[in-house]
């Protein structure tokens, strides 16, 4: 088979190739070079096994189908984003299966403020804060910038931030104090109600 | 915001910055690696020289204690459990209803977590039939405790005055074994084939409960809420429950509460007379057992003022419980963030009012750490005690997390206490303790004990009991 990278994996524009010649082999190819990293990523928002692998195939499903048309520029970015859709669904599939009730949780809060179904109506209000939101993250500081997309986004634990940033635990607590400052008054402006 | 609006705004994030993210994280890593096998090779050196002088000490000495024996989500390090991370409370504004609390954010308490609950050990005692069970368990989010509620049709005041003819009634959907006791489940269809109960109520007057329907994801209003204990002995209980109207013994279980007399097989009739004959001989000595309303109390100026600050609608919500010990009614009401009492409270008498000397400005309430969801989503099952050496075959009774604010020198403070409790077959018990302190500048950390009472004083919530292994027999 065509290009490989150093490791044996092929290429993203050879997978994406894959893709668009509908070859079941694609999925495996994915597999193969992202697999690990993905269950990695999808350990951070689910604690059960079985639930992080079926978030994984569910990833790959969500790629099937949505290449084509989808032809990402980064692979691993756009599986990132798939899988955390549906490590955030099926979160939240868990809490309603325990009925944990939507109170209990709390936005802005790391990986706990994940609760009810999300319909078309909030789907379409995501649209528009997500545009909101990634406006004030692009107008962070790099490190900023940094800390954000790794608690909030990828819900990684301060401890693991701080390791990456190579910093304190309270270094990446006082950052992220500072990014809720701004990212509530921000939203506020924007018209949202934090 | 709801978080379900957050996490699909997160999901919406522009791929472009995942993109740009994913490149600077792999170029941290790589970073990070570099950095570490430099710094392994230094180390590598540096334990040759020392190793000889640091081996024997530590041969002689082990440590009593690994403080964490399991990695909760990659967060611990030995001698260290890392503080659940807690934001800032986002305030709403609460409409109440007759029937139902609708709260924009996420406020609800427990008057049970009151300072003193009005809990009497004799009080009012009615002949009521269970109109039904609701269907949804209801949740008190203090405490890791969920219950059934019950709606009661009074038939007769056997003891008591002006008591409405609806009355809701409590008892445990589930209890976790709590530090001290184990706990006691019962089934949604306890009172099936019964007609009638005659029970003494646990609290006197009426205690405004709000609870969280954990089925449906909303607060309730009970305007009348009461609870009630079993008494193991069947022939002297606390509820005497009829079928087709005589006494039968198959509900009692553990619990205390005003025990009164009743045979297999007594009729309705026969089980008041012996009550009535308690009463009398309780005489002057039985506190009063008038039903009054919250405006009955307020009624003075000072009184219609305090119902006007803690009115819902302010940004946070007050929880009420009346009492009327003595024969004087008062009505106390508490805040509570998210089930976290706040410590200020204020008490209206008939004739004065008293406060707690706590009162939160806006700005202070809005930048509290919010300990109540930490409460409600912490996973102790995560966490490992940290002060006590755990054997093979000790066995995990229970774990209790609460949370607390505090304000010290000037200082709020959220303080979220985990309490272990372990079984040593054979030889009895043993527990521990750890507590994570939040300032409201968002700074979290794990104190010890004496730390604690250093920060805010020797108070009630920090623990007595020894880390050694005391064992106490049951």
């Amino acid at each position: 088979m065509g290009n490989r990278e150093r490791n044996g994996t092929l290429t993203d524009g050879e997978i994406l190739k894959l893709y668009f010649r509908r070859d079941e082999s694609a999925v495996a190819e994915t597999d193969r070079k992202y697999g690990s990293y993905l269950l990695r990523t999808a350990e951070r928002f689910l604690t059960d096994r079985r639930d992080r692998e079926e978030c994984v195939a569910d990833t790959y499903l969500g790629a099937w189908n949505a290449i084509p048309p989808e032809e990402p520029r980064s692979m691993k970015a756009f599986l990132t984003v798939l899988l955390r859709r549906n490590a955030v669904n099926r979160y939240r599939k868990d809490n309603r299966k325990r009925r944990v009730p939507g109170e209990l949780l709390c936005p802005l809060e790391d990986g706990e403020g994940l609760s009810a179904a999300e319909s078309a109506a909030d789907a379409f209000d995501g649209e528009q804060l997500g545009r909101a939101i990634s406006a004030f993250v692009s107008s962070l500081p790099s490190r900023r910038r940094t800390v954000f997309m790794c608690r909030f986004y990828e819900n990684r634990s301060i401890g693991e931030t701080a390791r990456l940033l190579g910093c304190s635990r309270s270094t990446v607590e006082k950052e992220l104090s500072a990014i809720k400052g701004g990212l509530r008054d921000y939203l506020e402006k924007e018209g949202y109600s934090v | 915001m709801k978080n379900e609006n957050w996490q699909a705004g997160l999901n919406a994030l522009d791929a472009s910055l995942v993109e740009q993210h994913l490149k600077e994280t792999e170029r941290l890593e790589k970073r990070r690696k570099s950095r570490g096998l430099r710094f392994a090779a230094l180390a590598a050196c540096f334990c040759l020289v020392l190793g000889s002088v640091l081996t024997l000490p530590l041969l002689k000495k082990q440590p009593e204690t690994p403080f964490v024996d399991s990695e909760p989500s990659g967060e611990t390090s030995e001698g260290y459990i890392e503080p659940p991370f807690v934001g800032p409370v986002l305030l709403g504004d609460a409409v109440t209803g007759t029937q139902s609390v609708t709260v924009g954010r996420t406020e609800f308490g427990h008057a049970s977590e009151l300072l003193e609950p009005p809990c009497f050990q004799v009080g009012t005692v009615v002949e009521a039939r269970v109109e039904e069970v609701l269907p949804d368990v209801y949740l008190c989010p203090g405490r890791n405790v969920t219950y059934w509620v019950a709606k009661l049709e009074v038939l007769d005041v056997i003891r008591g005055e002006g008591l409405p003819q609806t009355i809701y009634l409590r008892f445990c959907h589930q209890e976790p074994p709590c530090y001290q006791l184990p706990g006691k489940n019962y089934g949604r269809d306890l009172f099936d084939g019964y007609s009638s109960l005659i029970l003494s109520l646990e609290q006197v007057g009426i205690e405004n409960y709000l609870l969280v329907n954990r089925d449906q994801g909303r607060a309730e209003y009970f305007p009348h809420m009461f609870g009630f204990y079993f008494v193991d002995l069947p022939d002297y209980g606390a509820v005497v429950p009829f079928a087709e109207g005589k006494a039968v013994y198959d509900l009692w279980d553990a619990g205390y509460g005003w025990e009164y007399p009743a045979e297999e097989g007594d009729s309705v009739a026969q089980v008041k007379e012996k009550v009535q004959g308690m009463i009398a001989e309780g005489g002057e000595k039985l506190p009063s057992c008038k039903y009054f309303t919250a405006e009955d109390v307020c009624a003075s100026e000072e009184g219609k003022a305090v119902l006007g600050e803690v009115a819902p609608g302010q940004g946070t919500l007050f929880y009420h419980t009346f009492w009327g010990n003595r024969g004087v009614p008062y009505v106390t009401y508490a805040r509570y963030v998210n089930g976290v009492p706040t410590g200020e409270w204020v008490r209206v008498y008939p004739e004065r009012v008293e406060r707690s000397g706590v009162w939160l400005t806006r700005e202070e309430l809005e930048t509290l750490p919010d300990i109540g969801s930490a409460v409600a989503t912490l996973d102790v099952s995560k966490l490992a005690p940290p002060h006590v050496s755990l054997l093979e075959g000790d066995r995990l009774q229970g774990y209790n997390v609460q949370g607390f604010y505090r304000r010290a020198e000037g200082e709020f403070y959220g303080i979220l206490r985990v309490i272990w409790t372990y079984e040593r077959p054979g030889k009895g018990f043993l527990q521990d303790d750890c507590y994570f302190l939040y300032d409201c500048h968002g700074n979290a950390r794990t104190v010890e004990r004496e730390e604690l009472r250093e920060i805010i004083g020797d108070d009630g919530l920090i623990c007595p009991f020894s880390y050694d292994p005391i064992m106490v027999c049951f």
